[in-house]
């Protein structure tokens, strides 16, 4: 028996299902909600992408970027303390410059000229609907790596 | 007293919340690894799909709070029948 993350749960399962990290991709997800950041991860996680790293909060961000340097970060922009997404983006961009930073919010018109004009990679407007929309734009970032 | 922009944004919320938590127990139920799984961790997985349907329930009844704020601002510019614009002041 092997011990993989399914589901969000710590499995115990015969060897031949256990799940291999399909990508060495180190991703974070920075959320406030704590019921959509755990569905990202254990999207995620099924997905065969075990390598996450989570946020709810600008500062904790900013320093979980600056230490783990992940290959993608999924951005909300409203946070859980006075740092929201677009500061974290300003901030993380020179920290750590190979990540690409995926900005999440309803208010694509508001924040999407800005966003990428700050270095954002793409931008996921919410409501989110489909499993693609997290899926694909992972595996174009990795096809390009 | 909150915002229409701050009602918008909560129902917004709840919105996502609903729609992330269909698409991850879609997901979970879909995988057709899951019948081959031991049956103590399918009784888990399913836990967890039970679990996630009953929070729609909160999340739906949020969602219908942050509706009901948001009709005051709606019904006091726009008549709740005709929709006409009530005051002159706003055409």
């Amino acid at each position: 028996m092997v011990e993989v993350i399914r589901q969000g749960a710590i499995c115990k399962v015969p060897e031949q299902l256990g799940e291999k990290n399909m990508s060495g991709l180190k991703i974070c997800i920075v959320e406030d909600e704590d019921f959509v950041r755990e569905s990202v991860v254990q999207l995620l996680n099924m997905k065969g992408y075990n390598h996450i790293l989570e946020a709810s909060r600008g500062q904790e961000a900013i320093a979980m970027i600056e230490k783990e340097k992940p290959d993608i970060v999924f951005l909300d922009i409203r946070l859980a303390d006075n740092i929201n997404g677009i500061e974290v983006l300003k901030k993380s961009r020179g920290i750590s410059p190979n990540t690409k930073f995926v900005m999440m919010s309803a208010y694509q018109d508001e924040f999407g000229k800005q966003t990428k004009e700050l270095g954002a990679y793409g931008f996921l407007k919410k409501p989110i609907t489909k499993v693609d929309s997290f899926i694909n734009i992972i595996k174009e970032i990795s096809d390009k790596k | 007293m909150s915002t229409l922009k701050e009602e918008f944004h909560a129902l917004g919320n709840w919105h996502n919340k609903i729609s992330m938590g269909s698409i991850v127990t879609r997901e979970m139920l879909a995988d057709p690894n899951l019948i081959k799984l031991p049956h103590e961790e399918l009784k888990k997985i399913i836990a967890k799909a039970v679990k996630t349907m009953g929070q729609f329930e909160q999340f739906i009844s949020g969602a219908d709070k942050a509706a009901e704020k948001i009709k005051p601002f709606v019904y006091e510019k726009l008549g709740r029948d005709t929709e006409i614009p009530q005051r002159r002041d706003i055409l």
